[in-house]
């Protein structure tokens, strides 16, 4: 079998012709081309989508002072500030970042394939998704603006709303045909054209994570796509499945079972890059690698079956939120068991604190907040209070920026080397990671307490004094220091983008395995020739074999062949 | 949190700081642990890292510990929430019904008259200032901007969404989706237009509190807010101008679709 599949993936790529710069650089089927794409597109929509929002931010600080280039920011402008923010940061930063750029970009490295399964295919789905962001992006050109209704654009608010919410649904059909394309990629390439040798067990986490989290998109996107096209329907051709006879509740339904699913879309990848960085960095195995690979596999088995909790206070039946509460209660388990493995990864090791190291572990320390202020909203009772307020966006930013985009921040720095064949500097990436550290938790530390007090989310002002209440007026003050961290964190990303494309350019040459790392990325030239592996690497051993005794030095690729006393000693070791 | 002013507001208040301390217990334990490994083992020349793949009895400890703990935390949550979600008060305890109205960007409410007997109400009876919610006769139930509720007496809401009228166009678009929020008593639901559903709450302090839209309903969501006035029985009927007590509506109205 195994020598079958190598065949028939020398014969799909044995013959590559060198391509011209456009089809090297512009319209290339390389999957490490196509990663950088992903990645340099997605920053650029990162820059848009943390402009959008210190827009919003500086409306809620002073409702009255006009925002900086903006001007006046109206109830409906901060309406499509918000929903835009979210809109942009899910589908256009954060998944094209994880699944698109890393995905492509490590996955056939480490798994020591020469490309994806489908090329083309590949960089298709590269290609719509521009597309996609300026369809989006057109909707702020049209009469009453761009989409207004939330990231969740619940009907009938979406169906009513402007033309722009349009042009939001037939974006999101385009990105999601986008996902499916690289997620049928990713499974069929990490089950097809493994190197010899490199069983399910012997893949790194990343690759394990990026495996599941394609699964998950495969499964839940179409019915996100269903959704749209019903909400479409409803809007241009008049049809009721969101209203009159038809059910409001039934489109909050179809949104989440893809929306859950999509929340662990957008952390699994960072939790599989970052037990990487982690391992490499603390010179130790990980801790519990089949625990760390199946958690994630139970994370979206639970993941389809949660998406409930989000509908505790819609009108749903109450009597369903038993059920759901006891599902989403548990999915809090193997995201508890890969915290404990982080720690036990850790602990006796010899840790470096490098960039992507920090990094990584700001992940961890960021995602246990996250991952324990979602007990809150998953018990019922206590749900009834937080639900709709900032308690809410400080748990999904405590998620998604805490967790992934530190994850990601880990992975540039960690793969940056191997992307260019250059060194980022680290001084300034201590610095990137100190200021962002600290700005971050500023901004959204504060949500938790004043989501305690019930402060709701997508008000355009919270000061406003309606008949003899003013129950959020006195929070104001938060309200103000939040704004002014986030513009903090704004500026905390000048030396990131600094540091990014000064050492693009005149970074130290980063040579072959700058970070004495395992995997097999790291035993070819930086950056690998178009076709990666040349002959392709018979694999031995498992991605995080450091300070193994066998060997003098504190790492082990895994394509490295022992003999002698070792490879006796290595048989003997994995027999146990 | 804020005041507690409802029955059941304690027993929310109860599960949130037993979660606050399970959650912070585990937090600090994690980043000590965290931060005294990270001291403890950071790199020194010469050392090696101890070379391990993991330790079974402690994942298969740490991972049922987990799941108990989980499940405990779900399981004492069950009646509160039923109690507060799945149970309206029946008629033997003399609730008040009041229906409620959340219109872009506006919260009405309408109480049943010295009739005892709700209007029923169509769209097309909904006129601007004089008939906002449409009633086939207004004067027949009373209207109030503010939600007036007596104090220690059960209160059961309907929860309808209205379209909003354009006065400009004279036309009428759809109802959307609000959310029924009221932080002092520890109670939200949405308002789901086509299908009203009811929540119920019972007071036990006498002041004026805030009612707000929880769910996002446009541009000027966030100026939809109202009064909630918790008064005494007596205070209340003159509120009211009719005597509730006697005159209690005991359903809500069936409306044409």
């Amino acid at each position: 079998m195994e020598t079958l599949t190598t065949a028939t993936h020398d014969a799909a790529h044995g013959e590559h012709h060198e391509p011209g710069i456009i089809g090297r650089y512009i319209f290339s089927r390389d999957h490490k081309v196509i990663g950088c794409q992903f990645l340099f597109t997605s920053i650029i929509f990162l820059i848009l989508g943390g402009l959008l929002a210190l827009a919003l931010r500086w409306r809620l600080a002073w409702p009255d002072s006009p925002v900086p280039i903006l001007g006046d920011v109206t109830g409906q402008a901060y309406t499509v500030l918000f929903t835009m923010h979210a809109t942009v940061m899910i589908f256009f930063v954060i998944i094209p970042l994880l699944v698109g750029a890393f995905g492509n970009f490590v996955v056939p490295l480490h798994i020591g394939a020469r490309d994806m399964a489908f090329p083309f295919l590949n960089g298709l789905s590269y290609w719509i998704m521009p597309f996609a962001g300026i369809i989006m992006l057109f909707g702020f050109f049209l009469e009453g603006g761009a989409a207004a209704a939330g990231w969740t654009s619940y009907p009938p608010l979406s169906k009513i709303a402007g033309a722009g919410q349009t042009c939001w649904c037939v974006s999101l059909i385009i990105v999601g045909s986008s996902s499916i394309m690289g997620a049928v990629n990713y499974i069929t390439t990490i089950v097809k054209m493994r190197a010899p040798g490199m069983h399910f067990h012997r893949m790194s986490l990343t690759v394990w994570s990026i495996f599941i989290t394609s699964a998950l998109v495969l499964f839940g996107t179409p019915v996100l796509t269903s959704a749209l096209i019903l909400l479409i329907l409803d809007r241009e051709l008049g049809t009721t499945f969101f209203t009159h006879d038809g059910q409001p509740l039934l489109w909050q339904h179809l949104f989440w079972f893809y929306s859950h699913p999509a929340v662990y879309i957008m952390i699994l990848p960072a939790m599989g890059m970052v037990s990487d960085v982690i391992s490499v960095f603390a010179r130790k195995p990980i801790f519990g690698y089949r625990a760390m690979a199946y958690s994630m596999v139970g994370i979206s088995g639970l993941g389809y079956i949660v998406w409930g909790h989000h509908m505790f206070q819609s009108g749903m039946n109450p009597r369903l939120g038993f059920a759901f509460m006891i599902v989403t209660m548990l999915i809090a388990l193997p995201s508890a068991v890969k915290t404990f493995n982080w720690l036990g990864t850790v602990w006796g090791g010899n840790i470096r604190f490098t960039t992507p190291m920090l990094n990584a572990l700001a992940f961890v320390s960021m995602f246990v907040i996250g991952g324990l202020s979602g007990i809150f909203m998953a018990a019922t009772p206590v749900d009834i209070q937080i639900h709709d307020t900032y308690f809410i966006v400080a748990h999904i930013h405590y998620v998604l920026f805490g967790g992934t985009l530190f994850g990601v921040f880990a992975g540039i720095h960690y793969w940056f080397p191997k992307m260019f064949g250059r060194m980022m500097s680290e001084t300034w990436g201590k610095i990137h990671f100190l200021l962002t550290f600290i700005a971050y938790n500023c901004t959204f530390f504060p949500m938790h307490i004043v989501g305690a007090a019930g402060m709701p989310r997508r008000y355009a002002a919270h000061a406003i004094e309606q008949g003899t209440t003013t129950t959020w007026a006195d929070l104001q003050p938060y309200n103000v220091f939040m704004t002014i961290a986030a513009i903090g964190l704004g500026i905390a990303q000048i030396p990131f983008f600094v540091n990014f494309f000064w050492s693009l350019a005149k970074g130290p040459i980063a040579g072959m395995n700058p970070w004495k790392a395992n995997t097999l990325e790291w035993t070819i030239a930086s950056p690998p020739p178009h076709g990666n592996y040349f002959p392709i690497p018979e694999v031995y051993r498992g991605p995080y074999e450091y300070s193994s005794p066998l060997v003098e030095e504190d790492y082990l690729p895994q394509s490295r062949k022992l003999d002698g006393e070792a490879a006796l000693a290595e048989a003997r070791l994995t027999a146990h | 949190m804020p005041e507690v002013i409802s029955t059941y507001g304690k027993a929310v208040d109860d599960l949130w700081w037993l979660i606050v301390w399970i959650t912070l217990v585990t937090f600090i334990a994690v980043e000590a642990l965290l931060i005294i490994f990270l001291v403890k083992y950071r790199h020194r020349d010469g050392r090696r890292a101890s070379y391990t793949h993991g330790h079974r009895g402690l994942e298969v400890v740490w991972t049922v510990a987990t799941a108990a703990i989980l499940v405990f935390i779900a399981i004492v949550q069950r009646d509160t929430w039923a109690h507060i979600k799945e149970e309206l008060p029946g008629p033997e305890k003399n609730p008040l019904l009041v229906r409620v109205f959340g219109e872009q960007f506006n919260w009405h409410f309408v109480y049943a008259g010295a009739d005892g007997k709700f209007e029923p109400r169509r769209d097309e009876d909904m006129f601007g200032e004089e008939n906002p919610i449409g009633l086939k006769d207004p004067k027949l139930d009373v209207y109030r901007r503010a939600l007036l509720v007596p104090v220690d007496t059960p209160v059961i809401l309907e929860l309808n969404s209205l379209a909003k009228f354009e006065v400009n166009t004279g036309k009428r678009d759809l109802p959307v989706l609000h959310g029924f929020f009221a932080p002092n008593l520890r109670i939200k639901q949405d308002l789901v237009p086509f299908h009203p559903g009811k929540i119920w709450f019972q007071a036990t302090k006498t002041g004026t509190y805030e009612i707000a839209c929880a769910e996002l309903c446009g541009q000027n969501h966030y100026t939809m807010r109202a009064d909630l006035k918790i008064m005494t029985a007596d205070e209340l009927k003159t509120a009211l101008g009719y005597d509730w007590q006697a005159a209690r509506a005991t359903q809500f109205p069936e409306n044409p679709k």
